[in-house]
């Protein structure tokens, strides 16, 4: 149901100023705001009175263009539309955001874009989600006291909706925290477009991952080659079904890449499970299998750590 | 009383007032009272119990359910903001989530808009790997292993009399406890400065095995707690300015990681064996372990963007970073005797690692007209590595004396290796019509390395993709993509020579190491070639629905030994309905097939060497199939005028890898069980406003999962011969995890 506010309409200035109390303070709203609220009230389908709630209705923030321009600052002028909107038979606003009447991307981008020209928009222009012609609105809420795309859970939610494959990662066995909300989409990739490959906030895939594993940085006088490259080179980071977030069962990742004499380059099979008897079975496939001896598969420093044992 | 009223600006526009007042003559006025449900900020405060009826560690894995019993369920939002109109438009904001787990967070936020803020954090997380691990060691000192006096040494397990009744537990886990502070302020209209610091604090423990004897001849290890003791301060430091046309940032980065427990010392509870001096067995062996090294990197950024005209802009971004690491050398050896036996000692004393980064982004973006938009970018990251190589003699394990011959294989350099990835890459975006839409893209990227099989690698890709809307409910769209990579000569054996002295190498036969068959798959030729077919429909505004399918291929093309082929094949469905805004549904369901193919030669060497090589029947092949399906269901209702909401989560998650091994008549193969995990996972949550300021919550997350393991499913820490394991097992969890609190909020 429609809630209505109340409109006070003065026939003539003399008239308005007689008619209200000496106490009464007039808050000066910019553009022809007072005028868009008297459709636009909290019954709207759309509710959009949450504005004043939001950072971006601050009158006293020069920074706003709605302290200077109200709705007109995001929604264009719209005169046709103020005298008579489209659902009496008028005009619809010059720039709407949602609806079959959507503006094109680029104007509602634009119009965000008037004000979000920072740093961490700098990059926007050409990325991944700009050249895919996604719209500031496609993720973001406006007329809202909390933008769900702000909130860590939201944020996870607004990307997976679109990101299928990393949706079904983030529920494999083997995963960063991300269902339990404690990493988020966004605390790796900038949305907006990041400097690193697949829009990371860092320059390089590893520069990203040392920010929580400082501990693999080295450099280490025994380092392992693709380590140092490339932690994807092993690593799958949105989710595994094998431990540790490995792309292949170990020792089998190991051997794709290890075939030297003896132990490295022998077939593994059922035949080094764990028989009736203990101890049996196979040092290279049971626990951690190569990693029962070679523990430091990441890097080691130490003078006899040649073999990653040390 | 006063009342506060909206009031149009009298500095509207000239032609605006005139369209506004002629048809009514009129202004409006709206009081800010009639406002006040959808402006007012809340804050709450949550308070109540929760249970957790198991301790199961795959729940509790990251989420602070570890523990079972009783906690608190406490939590603070209050927030402090000045309305729309204020002339001092402050928000004051403190959030408290989840204080009676061990996943706390308290955050305090502060600014006055438009003009600067600041921030404080502390954040804890806990991640719980195995809850009662075993292990035969006991803490002696800090970074001290030892064994419990009545210890019964043995070549193998078998003969540890007092294995089992010597262990005892620990957990496997890590709790990360961080603070922050920062903030940001502007300054000169376009100009601002923001700043983060933070340090993290990580304690717990991890579990490595205590290792004995060379790699490759007569190893004995046992797994140990090994104490992390971390702690990591970053900085960030930026000066920003932007106007609607440019911007550009300076940035300094650095993270100084420093390791309070460099060492740990670990007695042997392996009698001494062929192959290992006899002072390297128990009583006597102790070995040491290097633990990560403190280390810095330090980076300083510049980036820019700049629009010369509405239809072009560039934007870039330069960084040069320095990674140092030059932590004290542990000696080759703490077993005094084989100590005794050192005539070459260390090269020097520290490691003076050092990786000096350059990372260059760029990237030009046009839109010439409506229907086309173009990317051109440049991306090139060079890590040149001035570590010094220097020559080692080291003793495999502290088990052997030193060997220094001439032609000894454990005379050894350290490898630098230096590493530039270069990607061009050229795309474009054309709306054909209004309801398709073509893209396409064209890459070359180029790596070079040092000491690698491979010197440089040279990969080219295709994209393709076509996008058509069907009216207004459905679009549908294909992408295909195309890569193919080779590269430099490829010579397996680079490593092998690099790292080794060339008398060793020379008494090599042919001068290898790996398989001379053997292609790395990160450098092996390679043609991927990968489809993706996708459709959104909205039947209406309530409904959405999507559907993809994907599937792509690797071919390692001239990969005889090593990874010869892998794929992966995505369907997947989500499907939405939001008819209003107090009711919503969803449901995704995927299912995923990963596959790879891998090919072996069983090689012995030695004096087996010339037979293996010449004999087909030691092949062998591993194929891995590994399928996962995924479905989630979830819902959203508010009831009763909306003073009841209820949520509802279901997710069932079922993953299954096969590994099949397939061997040559000269090889013994038997199959390999699957491995498995699934897991239900329900969340629900029933949410009463009793009133304005009260109401009600309740929670119950449930999760039950399996999983199967043949490496570690009934495997106690005495299975194997030749290690002591630390009792880790496969899943079998069901957890229940019961919340009931109330919530009050005020204005």
């Amino acid at each position: 149901m429609r809630r209505i506010l109340s409109v006070w309409l003065m026939m003539g200035g003399l008239l308005g100023s007689a008619s209200i109390a000496a106490e009464d303070v007039y808050i000066d709203v910019p553009g022809h705001v007072a005028n868009c609220l008297r459709c636009h009230d909290g019954g709207d389908k759309h509710p959009v009175l949450e504005i004043f709630a939001s950072p971006h209705a601050v009158l006293a923030d020069p920074h706003t263009r709605f302290a200077m321009d109200g709705c007109a600052a995001c929604h264009g002028e719209s005169i046709d539309h103020s005298r008579l909107p489209a659902p009496a038979g008028g005009e619809l606003a010059e720039i709407a955001f949602r609806g079959p009447h959507r503006a094109d991307t680029e104007t509602l981008n634009k119009t965000c874009m008037n004000c979000h020209a920072g740093a961490d928009m700098m990059h926007w222009h050409g990325s991944d989600h700009d050249f895919e012609g996604m719209a500031c609105v496609d993720c973001h809420t406006i007329h809202t006291r909390a933008d769900p795309a702000m909130d860590h859970r939201g944020r996870i939610e607004n990307c997976t909706s679109c990101h299928t494959k990393q949706h079904a990662e983030i529920h494999r066995a083997f995963t960063h925290p991300v269902r339990e909300g404690q990493v988020t989409c966004t605390d790796c990739h900038n949305p907006h477009g990041g400097i690193g490959p697949s829009d990371l906030k860092t320059m390089t895939v590893n520069e990203n991952c040392y920010s929580c594993h400082a501990e693999k940085r080295g450099p280490f006088l025994w380092e392992h080659q693709p380590v140092r490259e490339d932690c994807t080179q092993c690593h799958q980071p949105h989710g595994s079904v094998h431990r540790d977030l490995l792309t292949q069962r170990t020792p089998f990742l190991c051997q794709q890449c290890h075939m030297g004499q003896f132990h490295p380059s022998a077939a593994l099979s059922g035949t080094g499970l764990p028989g009736d008897d203990i101890p049996s079975g196979s040092r290279s496939l049971i626990g951690r299998d190569c990693m029962n001896c070679h523990v430091q598969v990441h890097g080691s420093n130490h003078p006899s750590g040649v073999g990653q044992t040390r | 009383m006063t009342r506060r009223y909206l009031q149009r600006s009298t500095l509207l526009p000239a032609s605006l007032s005139l369209a506004l007042l002629a048809p009514s003559l009129a202004a409006e006025q709206i009081t800010v009272e009639e406002l006040s449900p959808f402006i007012a900020r809340y804050s709450s405060v949550e308070a109540g119990l929760g249970h957790v009826n198991d301790s199961g560690s795959r729940l509790g894995r990251f989420s602070g359910f570890g523990d079972d019993g009783v906690f608190a369920v406490l939590g603070l939002d209050w927030i402090q903001a000045a309305e729309f109109d204020s002339d001092r438009p402050v928000t004051i904001r403190l959030r408290a989530e989840d204080l009676g787990l061990d996943v706390r967070t308290v955050r305090l936020h502060y600014r006055q808009h438009g003009t600067f803020g600041v921030y404080a954090e502390y954040d804890e997380r806990s991640a719980r790997f195995i809850d009662d691990a075993v292990t035969v060691y006991r803490e002696q000192a800090p970074g001290r292993l030892a064994l419990p006096a009545d210890w019964v040494a043995a070549p193998s397990t078998g003969g540890m009399t007092a294995l089992l009744p010597s262990l005892h537990e620990f957990d496997v886990r890590s709790d990360r406890r961080s603070m922050a502070a920062g903030g940001d302020a502007r300054f000169a209209e376009r100009w601002q400065i923001s700043s983060d610091f933070r340090q993290e604090e990580r304690d717990g423990h991890r579990t490595m095995a205590a290792m004995f004897g060379p790699t490759g001849g007569s190893p004995r290890a046992a797994f140990m707690p090994v104490p992390t003791d971390y702690r990591t301060r970053q900085v960030d430091l930026a000066l920003n300015y932007a106007d609607r046309q440019r911007q550009f940032r300076v940035r300094y980065h650095a993270s100084l990681f420093d390791n309070n427990q460099p060492a740990l010392t670990f007695a042997n509870p392996f009698a001494a064996i062929g192959g290992w001096h006899p002072s390297a067995g128990y009583p006597a062996g102790i070995g040491q372990m290097a633990l990560p090294p403190d280390n810095t990197f330090h980076q300083l950024g510049i980036g820019g963007s700049h629009r010369f005209s509405p239809r072009l802009t560039f934007n870039g971004e330069v960084a040069f970073g320095r990674l140092r690491q030059d932590e004290d050398f542990l000696p080759y050896t703490v077993n005094p005797v084989l100590a005794d036996s050192i005539v070459q000692g260390l090269p020097r004393a520290s490691l003076d690692g050092r990786i000096d980064t350059t990372a260059i982004n760029l990237r030009l973006a046009g839109r010439p007209n409506q229907r086309f938009n173009w990317t051109a970018s440049y991306r090139f990251d060079n890590r040149d590595n001035r570590t010094p190589m220097g020559e080692f003699v080291y003793i495999g394990s502290d088990s052997q004396l030193q060997d220094a011959g001439e032609t000894s294989s454990r005379r050894r350099y350290n490898l630098p290796y230096d590493y530039r990835d270069q990607r061009l890459r050229l795309a474009g975006n054309w709306r054909m019509a209004r309801s398709a839409r073509l893209q396409g893209a064209v890459e070359h990227r180029r790596i070079d390395r040092s000491f690698t099989a491979r010197e440089r690698t040279d990969e080219d890709r295709l994209e393709l993709g076509l996008r058509r809307a069907f009216g207004q409910q459905l679009t549908a769209g294909i992408n295909l993509e195309w890569a193919d990579r080779s590269g430099s000569t490829y010579d397996g054996a680079v490593g092998f020579r690099a790292g080794h002295s060339q008398a060793y190498v020379d008494t090599v036969p042919g001068g290898w190491g790996e398989l001379p068959a053997l292609r790395l798959y990160h450098l092996a030729d390679r043609r991927r070639q990968g489809v993706n077919v996708n459709a959104a429909i909205t039947p209406s505004d309530d409904w959405s629905i999507t559907l993809q399918g994907g599937t792509s291929k690797d071919d390692f093309l001239r990969s005889e030994i090593g990874l010869v082929e892998a794929g992966n094949a995505l369907f997947a469905v989500d499907v939405s309905y939001s008819p209003a805004r107090h009711w919503s549904a969803h449901a995704f369901v995927t299912h995923e097939r990963i596959r790879s193919d891998q090919d072996g030669f069983s090689f012995r060497g030695g004096g087996f060497r010339a037979d293996d090589l010449a004999n087909p029947d030691r092949w062998w092949q591993a194929r891995h199939r590994d399928r996962v399906d995924t479905l989630g269901l979830g819902m959203r209702r508010l009831f009763m005028d909306e003073r009841l909401e209820l949520r509802a989560d279901y997710v069932h998650a079922d993953a299954r890898a096969r590994i099949d091994v397939q061997t040559g008549p000269a090889l013994d193969n038997e199959a390999l069980p699957d491995i498995s995990s699934r897991r239900h996972t329900v969340n629900l949550v029933v949410r009463y406003q009793f009133n304005e300021q009260l109401s009600l919550r309740a929670r119950w997350w449930f999760e039950r999962y399996r999983s199967a393991d043949w490496a570690l499913d009934d495997v106690g820490p005495d299975q194997l011969a030749d290690i002591i394991l630390p009792g880790e097992t496969g899943y079998n969890d069901r957890v229940n995890v019961l919340m009931l609190s109330l919530i009050h909020r005020w204005q």
